[in-house]
């Protein structure tokens, strides 16, 4: 079982980076980012995800502002140009490798069937 | 309240200081971001449980290496270690064996002063060991650091081979050349650090005439220690890089540079011969003159030569 579930991590841990980034196309905070990752059935480990975003910030794919306007400050992140464009070719890329593997896969099954 | 600035401490002190507060505020307005207004201390506790370990969220900020040396250098770091340590274990036992014979040759006999010696031995070993380990890791860790910075994805092409140790067979490094070098740079060592028992005249086991002025000979340790140590990181640079370069060759000869001129700065030091020495070989100052001046012409000349060999050899690697 935990060969299983590390094998399910390693899979995941690629697609969380273009997850994470299909959310910044408006801004995002935090927590807000962790529920709407929720929302669609994506878990993230909070501490994997507050690491990657500051990742994301050196990487100048998404830029930060602190709103204090309200009661409490919070960080707000959201893609840069350079980030929306990576975004874009991420996702292609993404398109194609599940189009591919979900071929893969039903070959798979069909041999199975013969 | 207190258990949450509690949790961003234990995350910021593994940080670097001068992420810590940007860090901080971050956290902290997170963590609010998921209590409710009026929370209870059970909340909160949740509210951390959620964020996992202080321990493993700081390491996901981190972005250079968790451990001292990594796979890439920890071969030639036990390579080289392998090399070493016998050869100053070695040394350390027949200066120590040389020393206790000198002291008490004829006194008692050979067996036992090779007992004797032995017996002493441990505590050198002990202490020599260490030495070694400390700083053949330090300059690994080093490597390790240095390297990690710029590491950039190269692309591989069957061309690279060409620069491989395994192509380049005249190029390559080998084994026994970073054996002699060290050998002898254990052997001088040794004879630095024993001079007083080991060089000048002895009658009946005791040192009437000891060739150097011992103090003034080891006021130079901080240059024969920082000489050591660099001649045990360049046989480590020699042993990771694999193939002699251009660069190789500026650095063996800086290291050969900076080795000679400790020595001639000691030699040429007017201090450095006992005068008692004198009393046994009553000859003429010029005499001792000229033979430093040949002793070190000798020496100058054996580095010079060593030097050229390395850009000789580092030279071709190009091709």
């Amino acid at each position: 079982m935990t060969l299983l579930n590390s094998l399910v991590t390693e899979l995941r841990r690629g697609t969380l980076t273009l997850a994470v980034l299909s959310q910044l196309r408006s801004p995002q905070y935090g927590y807000s980012l962790v529920q709407s990752l929720e929302k669609s059935g994506v878990t993230i480990e909070q501490s994997t995800l507050y690491p990657l975003l500051r990742r994301l910030e050196k990487q100048e794919l998404v830029t930060s502002s602190w709103d204090t306007t309200e009661k409490r400050p919070r960080k707000y992140y959201v893609l840069s140009e350079f980030g929306t464009e990576i975004y874009g070719q991420l996702k292609e890329e993404w398109e194609k490798t599940s189009a591919e593997l979900h071929s893969l896969l039903k070959g798979d099954e069909s041999r199975e069937v013969d | 309240m207190k258990l949450i600035e509690a949790y961003i401490g234990e995350v910021t002190r593994r940080l670097p200081e001068k992420e810590r507060e940007d860090i901080a505020l971050e956290l902290r307005s997170t963590i609010y971001d998921t209590l409710p207004e009026d929370y209870s201390e059970e909340e909160e506790k949740a509210a951390l449980r959620e964020l996992g370990s202080p321990f493993m969220l700081a390491n996901g900020y981190k972005n250079w290496p968790m451990h001292l040396i990594g796979p890439k250098y920890f071969e030639s770091y036990v390579s080289l270690l392998k090399i070493l340590l016998p050869i100053v274990l070695l040394i350390s036992f027949l200066s120590l064996l040389t020393v206790d014979f000198i002291e008490h040759s004829g006194v008692i006999s050979v067996i036992e002063i090779f007992w004797m010696a032995i017996g002493n031995a441990f505590a050198v070993f002990f202490d020599v060991t260490l030495q070694v380990l400390f700083w053949v890791t330090l300059g690994f860790v080093i490597f390790e650091r240095t390297e990690h910075k710029k590491e950039t994805i190269k692309k591989w092409s069957p061309d690279d081979l060409k620069k491989s140790p395994s192509y380049l067979t005249e190029k390559a490094v080998k084994k026994m050349e970073i054996f002699w070098d060290l050998f002898w740079m254990a052997v001088l060592a040794a004879l630095y650090f024993n001079a007083s028992n080991l060089m000048g005249v002895i009658q009946d086991g005791e040192m009437v005439a000891p060739l150097f002025n011992n103090d003034v000979l080891l006021s130079y340790w901080p240059l024969v220690v920082a000489a050591l140590i660099g001649e045990v990181l360049l046989a480590a640079y020699k042993l990771v890089a694999g193939v002699w370069t251009k660069r190789m060759a500026i650095l063996n000869t800086l290291q050969l540079a900076f080795s000679t001129t400790v020595f001639l700065l000691i030699i040429f030091n007017n201090n450095i011969i006992h005068s008692k020495i004198a009393t046994y070989f009553p000859l003429p100052e010029s005499y001792l003159e000229r033979t430093l001046t040949i002793t070190a012409i000798v020496v100058v000349g054996i580095n010079a030569y060593e030097a050229w060999k390395g850009f000789k050899r580092g030279g071709q690697a190009r091709a």
